[in-house]
């Protein structure tokens, strides 16, 4: 993992994209409780809008002999799908990331209350399961989190997925 | 969806009704916290023994999209 992430890190050092930060299930996992996930998702931040943003980044890990499988590129033994910051939230997502380490690897990881945001935002069932477990068991600056809701208009999805499962605001 | 909200009503009855499932499922609860509360690495460690544990459930054609992380 720590050689994976080194990887990662060198495509930010090398320009062939401009930021990233882990999202999905492992940025969820980095909150609460280790949870099964096959695949590290990284939400990145391309050097200049193409048509087909993945194509530097491939084009770099291939010609480093690492092999691109379905939507993942295996690296140092880690499935890792590069994802496009997709819209304005991912990208402020991106931007204000937390720098966490990984053994001696310095790297970034989306922010709490943005990993939620992105959860209700996309809603699939398993950003619903994630979302449950977060708020179960991590520490949430409520705060910050209405901010970015009510930013994005989510926060009407929030009151009422906290109605659903919690039986409460 | 539907079985969450199913569990979560059940578990709201568990907890009315009987003093010694209150007291495993706050276990289990506190349980769940330390192990949210462990390093990046640890749980990286532990997401890896859930990968090999879960192979070995799976279908075979499950198996062969879903790779252990070899790290």
């Amino acid at each position: 993992m720590e050689k994976t992430l080194k990887i990662i890190k060198e495509l930010k050092e090398k320009r062939v994209l401009k930021d990233f930060s882990i999202g999905g299930g492992i940025a969820a996992l980095y909150y609460i409780e280790p949870l099964l996930t096959y695949d590290l998702d990284i939400f990145f931040i391309p050097i200049e809008d193409s048509i087909d943003v993945l194509a530097p980044i491939y084009q770099y890990l291939i010609e480093k002999g690492f092999k691109a499988k379905k939507e993942h590129v295996l690296i140092e033994g880690v499935p890792v799908q590069f994802i496009p910051a997709y819209n304005e939230l991912v990208k402020e997502a991106v931007q204000y990331s937390n720098e966490v380490k990984y053994g001696r690897i310095k790297t970034k990881i989306l922010g709490l209350e943005y990993l939620i945001a992105v959860m209700l935002q996309t809603y699939r069932p398993k950003d619903r399961e994630r979302l449950v477990k977060v708020f179960e068991e991590a520490k949430i600056d409520r705060t910050l989190l209405k901010k970015i809701l009510k930013k994005y208009g989510l926060y009407d999805k929030y009151v009422q997925f906290k109605e659903m499962y919690f039986g409460a605001k | 969806m539907d079985f969450m909200i199913n569990m979560f009503n059940l578990r709201k009855c568990i907890l009315a009704q009987n003093k010694a499932f209150e007291k495993i499922i706050r276990e289990k609860e506190q349980r769940r916290k330390e192990l949210s509360e462990l390093s990046f690495k640890e749980k990286i460690h532990i997401l890896v023994e859930l990968q090999k544990m879960a192979q070995g459930v799976a279908k075979s054609d499950e198996a062969a999209d879903r790779i252990v992380w070899q790290i």
